[in-house]
């Protein structure tokens, strides 16, 4: 089978070859429905949990992992058209706020009602592989003094009171990072009457890093990047 | 399984006399108003029974003399709208807010009014100097919400109540799909950390008439002890870090990261998701990786040893831990609490002993119970379930058998259907009943849900500065818990 083709995961989308005939086997197999095969063949990364199950569903074999994007800058970008160049993560400068933080930010991360598999990959990223200290991000204990606001989950009906309050309460300026495909799109949780379609409808996301669940290298990438710290 | 008239009360204390106890307790819509099913479901080692009695809108408690069902008639109050005559407690558990003449779990849509907020009311415990400290659901560290309402004169806690359901994205009823549409990947995520052990229970539920390979057993069951030690080991690590003491901490989040990335060696997958389907799993993972992680798994035990040594060889720590969110095993066994926190109480059970799945009953295991009921029996009941682990994932490497790696003939018919399995945080149970090719009902309980009542008895008499340290030394699960 195609195991080897799925080394270094973190760095990898599912994406369509030339060949690909667009009979929508992978779209109708997609637990997300994050891939759409009429009139060409695209991803949404914000919806996509890369199962693979697309991979696996093509009758011709012409899903293959590709290089992917780390984040977005707009929701929109995360969607990447088969044989297109994402337009994700090409912005040169991050988003306005960034460039008042310079350097060392504070971060709080906010759990709206996730799974806590991106929490547990968030809370990695302060162990002594990843020493995201090193580099200024530092977790604190209140929103009152973060810079940098990272949310996991759905946005659940009741979480969102907890999350407005949270938004505001810290002060400008402020960068509020959407993790994973359910911050994102709602992910596998969207569909339902209670999880909410993704955080943007309650609090203005400004960055959108797309996995279920992003590994911490692509979320301290996404962050460093955006933060103009990574040369 | 076994259909009773109108009461199922006598039942259920023959069978509790007999030695069952009572695991899973729901309601399952009718197919015409008012026409409902309560669900009781008992386990016992090497058997489970199903009771069944019809109930319209209401029906007798069990809760006075069965407090362990006391939080699963709250739930069936709260979500069908049926009445427990004679429970004494029925303040909201997931819902923060109510629409007036609808219940979730109904099975018409939820109409369009405007829903009131369900406030969270006051611990009720009075007296010169007793204040009240509400704390979350917005918490201090990366967790899951909650609120946690303390009541405390000084420093020692009088009483604890925990208000969840932040995180409840309405699983039960999104599940309630064509069974033959394939939800692992929903199953997985109710809670993402426990997403193999829930994969399981939910692909086990629907293999009640299929032959899964030996192989795929193998496999699943190297990923169900693999995922036991990464949780494990981030429990350990949390109850040091809550304890304020940071070098074992950062050692044991490091062992953490060590098992994640060899999960994603093995799997591609950092925390194993993915890989379970009915009828086996998706990907084979060639003998040579299991050669090349062998000594890496004998190391973990090394691990572990050098993380357990800093513990218990630093008297400051042992000091916090000792004696510390003593849970007796009276209480545990009266709220009905599973896992490693009913094993650290002296309560030897675990399902992959008492009712194996996959392929535990040709494995040698011995089971982790220790009787101090504290922080530090939790602690160490983890320690010896990762060392068990690493026997296991041992003997299934030895054991490893070729051949196919999925059934494809997963076969779907009506009826009801139970998978069970030994989360790392407990018994863990999905409960699918399917009509006419559609489920109708999927209940999931995961092993939270009956521990988060044995933490409101731990922490009592403790004080504030130590709830920190005993919630991490529970480490339940949020998401798991509200579904």
């Amino acid at each position: 089978m195609r195991s080897a083709e799925l080394e270094s995961p973190d760095l990898r989308m599912p994406m369509a070859d030339a060949g690909c005939t667009g009979c929508g086997s992978c779209a109708e197999v997609c637990p997300e429905r994050a891939i759409c095969a009429e009139r060409g063949w695209s991803v949404d990364l914000g919806r996509c949990i890369f199962c693979y199950d697309c991979m696996d569903s093509c009758p011709e074999g012409h899903i293959h992992p590709a290089d992917a994007p780390d984040y977005a800058l707009r929701r929109e970008d995360l969607v990447v058209r088969a044989g297109e160049a994402p337009l994700a993560g090409r912005s040169e400068d991050g988003p306005g706020a960034a460039r008042a933080l310079k350097g060392s930010v504070s971060i709080r991360v906010l759990d709206t009602g996730s799974c806590n598999a991106c929490d547990v990959e968030l809370a990695c990223m302060s162990n002594k592989y990843y020493d995201m200290e090193r580099f200024g991000l530092k977790v604190t204990a209140s929103p009152r003094h973060a810079d940098v606001l990272l949310v996991t989950g759905p946005m659940t009906e009741n979480m969102a009171d907890a999350a407005v309050r949270t938004y505001r309460a810290m002060p400008e300026p402020k960068i509020v990072v959407a993790v994973g495909a359910c911050a994102i799109s709602g992910g596998i949780f969207g569909e339902g009457s209670v999880a909410g379609s993704g955080i943007a409808d309650t609090i203005p996301a400004d960055v959108f890093i797309p996995g279920c669940p992003p590994s911490p290298r692509r979320v301290m990438r996404s962050l460093l990047k955006v933060l103009g710290r990574d040369h | 399984m076994v259909s009773e008239g109108d009461d199922p009360r006598v039942l259920v204390d023959a069978m509790k006399s007999r030695g069952y106890r009572i695991a899973n307790m729901y309601a399952c819509e009718g197919m015409g108003s008012g026409d409902r099913a309560l669900e009781i479901i008992l386990v016992c080692p090497g058997d489970v029974v199903r009771v069944t009695t019809r109930i319209d809108s209401s029906f007798t408690s069990l809760a006075p003399e069965n407090p362990e069902t006391s939080l699963y008639e709250r739930e069936i109050w709260e979500m069908h709208g049926v009445r427990p005559i004679g429970h004494p407690d029925l303040r909201p558990l997931r819902m923060r807010t109510r629409t007036e003449g609808w219940w979730p779990m109904s099975k018409s849509p939820r109409p369009d009014r405007p829903a009131e907020t369900v406030g969270i009311p006051p611990n009720g415990v009075t007296g010169e100097g007793v204040f009240e400290i509400p704390v979350g659901p917005v918490h201090a560290g990366i967790i899951g919400p909650g609120h946690f309402r303390f009541s405390v004169a000084g420093e020692p806690i009088l009483r604890l109540r925990v208000y969840l359901g932040y995180s409840h994205r309405g699983i039960e009823r999104m599940l309630e799909t064509p069974f033959s549409r394939n939800n692992s990947r929903m199953a997985e995520r109710i809670a993402g950390d426990s997403c193999v052990a829930h994969g399981l229970a939910y692909a086990q539920a629907l293999e009640s008439n299929t032959e899964v390979p030996v192989r795929a057993g193998y496999i699943r069951t190297v990923c169900a002890e693999l995922e036991r030690i990464s949780c494990h080991f981030g429990d350990i690590a949390g109850a040091a870090q809550d304890g304020g003491f940071a070098v074992p901490a950062a050692y044991g989040e490091g062992l953490r990261e060590k098992t994640m990335r060899l999960n994603e060696f093995l799997t591609g997958s950092r925390m194993l998701m993915n890989i379970i389907v009915p009828g086996g799993v998706r990907r084979d993972i060639p003998d040579g990786k299991f050669e090349a992680i062998e000594n890496r798994v004998m190391k973990i035990k090394y691990d572990l040893d050098e993380l357990m040594e800093m513990l218990t060889e630093t008297p400051s720590y042992m000091d916090r831990a000792e004696t510390t969110g003593t849970l007796s095993r009276a209480a545990a066994e009266e709220v009905g609490a599973v896992g490693p926190v009913a094993r650290a109480s002296g309560v030897a059970a675990d399902v992959r002993k008492d009712n194996p799945y996959e392929i535990y009953d040709r494995l040698s295991m011995k089971m982790a119970v220790r009787g101090g009921g504290d922080v530090l029996s939790r602690v160490m009941v983890r320690a010896d379930e990762v060392t068990e682990s690493v026997s296991l994932i041992l003997q299934c490497l030895n054991r490893m058998e070729d051949g196919p790696i999925r059934s494809e003939d997963v076969a779907y018919r009506d009826g009801f259907y139970l998978g069970m399995t030994e989360a790392p945080r407990g018994e863990l149970m999905h409960c699918i009943h399917v009509r006419k090719g559609m489920i109708w009902r999927y209940r999931v309980r995961d092993p939270s849900f009956c521990n988060w009542p044995a933490l409101e008895a731990a922490v009592m008499g403790n004080i504030v500065p130590d709830f920190p340290l005993i919630n991490k030394s529970f480490g339940l699960s949020y998401s798991g818990n509200d579904l």
